[in-house]
């Protein structure tokens, strides 16, 4: 079935709406949310409610992608509920490992109460991830965005996970000049 | 902290860079999601559409062309038809230029040595022709128009006794277009009975001796009856007219056996 199919569905308020969701997306959203939790159960929790979310928000909204769209919720749902753990002093997974390697992008200097415009951030990582090579750019996004693993990266692109390391580290730091050159300082 | 500031904002970016790094097992029908952004295939898509569409065009114009070529053409070419006459048209004269410039045409009337004249045209009749149908009094009449092609057409016209059968005359006229005149259109406007009189019965005839296909429009109130055909490119009209109740002739069978002739 594919995706206008089963926004169709949503629409139509259909239950096995979910049921296909579930069939075509459920490894996905599953692989995002247990990246960032570490956990399978954390992990499921957040699928299922990726998919009440969809429910709740189709109609009125109908997503040109549903992949990314579910896959955003669930990423969200997974970093919310990775914070709480954090504050609970539980969890693993990847985020620690992320978030330490991102401190690279950003300044010592505690400057968290400077406001900063959101949509115009984005507007520049966009603009970075179209500057970037094609195959560092997804690399940049596996361990990112989905919070994949480096070895599994390095398998996936079949280069040594020094190598993915080297290409991260690389990226990290165009986007940190970026980010200093465009006036962002976070 | 900021590191998840930076989280949260790359959870923001195009969805497109999100697709193309989606993890290509994980989805149960991959094509529908995580096929990456194939920038340089639909660039050889659209090339490979162009290249159709120009080669498309470029043959719709080349068949329109040709076609254009083939009707522009098709009657300039004289027909060289061994049973009537021959017909070579040279040059059109200065003195028949300046005489047809006056708009929109004029048909001129000659006698077979003053067409000659008037056109340069060495016109032949075949000794056939002659003996079987074209007799005493041929008229040779051409059409003229301003323009590119100054000849429209050639018509050839006799007239003759019918002889023992029946009293009246048999016409022949044979058409030859050399310009932009169609001989079907000639056709179509000659088998119009509203041209003539409306009370013309029409029909057709397929000669078995010579393959002609023609057809009839028979008046029977006024005693005359016409027939047209096609041979060679060149529009024939064969018409009778006599007194056929006097003489108990059926013109239209009277017609059949002439265009039986031909061949």
């Amino acid at each position: 079935m594919d995706d206008q199919q089963i926004v169709d569905l949503y629409w139509a308020r259909a239950k096995n709406a979910i049921s296909e969701t579930a069939y075509k997306y459920g490894r996905y959203c599953h692989y995002i949310a247990y990246n960032i939790l570490r956990n399978n159960e954390d992990s499921e929790e957040c699928v299922n409610d990726t998919y009440l979310k969809a429910w709740d928000i189709i109609p009125p909204q109908r997503p040109d992608k549903l992949s990314t769209f579910l896959g955003k919720i669930t990423r969200n749902f997974a970093l919310d509920r990775y914070k709480y753990y954090r504050r609970e002093k539980r969890g693993g997974g990847q985020m620690p490992l992320v978030i330490d390697e991102l401190a690279e992008c950003v300044s010592a200097a505690d400057n968290t109460n400077h406001i900063i415009d959101d949509m115009v951030l984005v507007d520049c990582i966009n603009r970075f991830l179209t500057a970037l090579p094609a195959e560092t750019r997804k690399i940049f996004m596996r361990r990112y965005w989905y919070f994949s693993p480096i070895k599994e990266i390095a398998n996936d692109f079949s280069i040594s996970e020094s190598n993915v390391k080297m290409t991260l580290s690389r990226a990290r730091n165009k986007l940190k000049q970026l980010l200093e050159k465009e006036g962002f300082e976070l | 902290m900021k590191q998840e500031k930076i989280l949260n904002i790359l959870g923001q970016v195009d969805e497109k860079y999100i697709e193309e790094a989606a993890p290509e097992e994980l989805v149960m029908n991959p094509p529908a999601v995580i096929y990456p952004f194939r920038g340089k295939g639909k660039i050889k898509t659209a090339l490979i559409a162009a290249v159709i569409i120009i080669l498309s065009c470029t043959a719709v114009a080349a068949a329109a062309y040709l076609y254009q070529v083939y009707i522009t053409n098709r009657d300039t070419v004289l027909p060289s038809y061994q049973i009537t006459a021959e017909l070579n048209i040279q040059t059109v004269s200065s003195d028949a230029l300046k005489e047809l410039s006056q708009p929109p045409y004029q048909i001129y009337k000659a006698s077979y040595a003053g067409v000659e004249d008037y056109l340069d045209i060495d016109l032949l009749i075949s000794d056939r022709l002659e003996s079987m149908v074209l007799g005493d009094g041929v008229d040779i009449q051409g059409s003229y128009t301003k323009g590119e092609r100054p000849i429209t057409s050639i018509t050839l016209r006799s007239r003759h006794d019918t002889g023992a059968a029946m009293s009246g005359y048999i016409d022949m006229f044979v058409y030859m277009s050399i310009g932009t005149k169609k001989p079907y259109e000639q056709i179509t406007e000659i088998n119009n009975p509203e041209l003539r009189e409306k009370d013309a019965i029409l029909s057709e005839y397929v000669s078995e001796v010579n393959g002609i296909h023609a057809k009839f429009a028979v008046y029977e109130t006024i005693g005359y009856a016409s027939a047209y055909f096609v041979d060679n490119g060149i529009l024939y009209s064969i018409s009778v007219s006599g007194f056929a109740e006097e003489d108990h002739i059926d013109l239209a069978e009277y017609l059949k056996g002439l265009i039986d002739t031909f061949g």
